[in-house]
């Protein structure tokens, strides 16, 4: 696999617990990584003093720190949008975690106010997770669930260390209802593109304009590469999506962003896009310190104007807001109709400003945001 | 005791928790601007809340590379908060004037009473007015009708 050595994430220090000793995931580091760096932990998982919140600085450490361990909570979830529901509109996303952290450097990155370890995190036991999903896929084979692995983790960044995404298309292709996402702003696919998916995999991107990309989001692929990659997985029989999110406030975005319109309709139509997805910047409140210490007030992130706003986030004013939606669907639908765009983690009044309905009176997303079964945690049997 | 920032903490019980923003400060010189605007500030006798929102606007507006223009329209807390705010948030500032403008120009209803507010991510208007009849409703009505005839162009 010859691909993998020449994009290999760099980490200063690898720490495998004992637990995680015999797993793929470790002989695979062992043979990827020089032996100086990787160290094998006595007893139990070592998670490095999380007691707190991180420094700036040991937030960037973190980020150099790779650690394998096994997870022994839940890893299937609702999207945290789905807590707000009474705020927020929610799309019925669901998420499942196989590590925490990630090794691009978003200056906006929601982790920064999220994660209390000291390391990177790679869970080397995936079989509890499928295991877990299988419980939920054997109840209910027939609900359309949207899974996406890149919560708290790029879904794809790693995946040349772990090859999950292999694991994983597998696994859901026997569940042909449910769907896969992997979200990501690298462009690391070539791993898995000779998996025949039966469609229910969507390779998804997080997309901005590259001036956005160049300014805020630090050691992420190009806008071109992240296109060409999506391409490439098109081609193979892949479903795609865009994440336009989040969008930033900057005096050239209508330029920058009707351009990324126009990139993308250069190279996909919209019945091969799956969805498109907006979003505008916003932030957990505690967030804005650590975002200062990093990033300096020259961010387009950190010197945004950002006020008080539902489910306690700090969003652009709603005019504001609804001005850039409204910009982003136009960009498209004036084209051509067919394109499947909805909004990200928005309040109902955001949605009748943009789009002059909610979700539920739009036929093409009625069944994206139609309320699905409950999980019961304690069905799970964990291993 | 001189009322100087050190002051002001220890009698408002500041913890270092509470100016965590102030890690973002990085250099000598910005420092020091913060001290000296923080020194400035005490004159003001700023509550705990309000003089850790100011100073964070402060810290903001620092590392925006503001210095000197730091220290106008001190004499007040009510107008100095105002302006570091306009500062900070210039293009929420231009559009709230303009649409306070707009609001105020409108015909309310006589007798009403109207506040421009921003409430977070929204900004508006809030209207307050007394009605005694079915006749005062009526009036009420024609009024809001004509201020909604005239939002719309």
């Amino acid at each position: 696999m010859k691909f993998l050595k020449n994009t290999l994430p760099h980490f200063d220090r690898i720490e495998i617990a004992a637990d995680s000793r015999d797993s793929e995931v470790a002989a695979r580091v062992r043979s990827l990584y020089p032996s100086e760096i990787i160290f094998d932990l006595d007893g139990t998982s070592l998670d490095r003093a999380n007691r707190g919140p991180m420094s700036a600085a040991e937030f960037d450490q973190s980020k150099k720190s790779l650690l394998l361990t096994t997870f022994k909570g839940q890893f299937f979830k609702r999207c945290p949008g789905a807590t707000q529901k009474k705020a927020l509109t929610c799309c019925n996303y669901h998420v499942l975690n196989l590590g925490s952290q990630c090794n691009m450097n978003c200056s906006y990155c929601y982790l920064q106010s999220y994660l209390n370890s000291r390391q990177t995190k790679i869970f080397t036991n995936i079989e509890s997770a499928l295991s877990e999903l299988k419980v939920m896929a054997d109840q209910f084979p027939e609900h359309g669930f949207r899974v996406g692995t890149g919560e708290v983790i790029d879904s794809l960044s790693l995946d040349q260390v772990t090859l999950y995404s292999r694991q994983l298309i597998e696994f859901f292709n026997q569940y042909p209802k449910w769907n896969l996402e992997f979200k990501t702003k690298s462009n690391f696919v070539d791993q898995f593109l000779d998996i025949k998916s039966v469609g229910n995999t969507i390779v998804s991107w997080s997309i901005n304009p590259d001036y956005i990309i160049k300014r805020e989001e630090h050691g992420t692929a190009s806008l071109l590469d992240r296109l060409s990659a999506a391409k490439k997985c098109l081609e193979r029989g892949y479903q795609i999506a865009f994440h336009i999110d989040p969008m930033i406030w900057h005096p050239e975005w209508k330029e920058n962003y009707a351009d990324l319109a126009l990139q993308i309709q250069k190279n996909f139509s919209g019945k091969e896009v799956n969805i498109i997805s907006l979003g505008a910047l916003r932030i957990q409140p505690e967030q804005r310190h650590m975002m200062r210490e990093r990033f300096g007030m020259q961010s387009l992130v950190t010197s945004a104007e950002l006020f008080p706003s539902e489910g306690n986030k700090l969003r652009y004013d709603a005019r504001v807001r609804a001005e850039m939606f409204q910009f982003m669907i136009r960009q498209f639908k004036d084209n051509n109709p067919s394109w499947n765009i909805f909004l990200c983690m928005e309040t109902p009044e955001t949605w009748i400003g943009s789009f002059d309905k909610v979700p539920m009176q739009m036929p093409e997303l009625k069944s994206v945001f139609k309320p699905l079964p409950a999980i019961q945690p304690t069905s799970f049997t964990q291993n | 005791m001189d009322r100087t920032f050190d002051w002001w903490k220890t009698e408002k019980k500041v913890t270092e928790l509470d100016l965590i923003f102030t890690r973002a400060l990085k250099t000598t010189y910005h420092q020091e601007l913060f001290n000296k605007v923080a020194n400035s500030m005490v004159g003001l006798q700023p509550s705990f809340s309000e003089g850790l929102q100011m100073l964070e606007l402060v810290t903001d507006l620092i590392l925006m590379d503001y210095g000197d223009s730091l220290f106008l329209y001190t004499d007040n807390l009510d107008t100095w908060k105002t302006y570091l705010q306009n500062l900070r948030y210039p293009m929420t500032t231009h559009h709230d004037d303009a649409l306070k403008n707009r609001f105020e120009k409108l015909p309310w209803p006589s007798g009403a009473k109207t506040k421009f507010e921003r409430r977070g991510d929204r900004a508006g208007v809030e209207v307050r007015f007394f009605i005694t009849s079915v006749a005062d409703v009526t009036k009420m009505i024609a009024s809001l009708e004509r201020v909604q005839a005239e939002l719309k162009q």
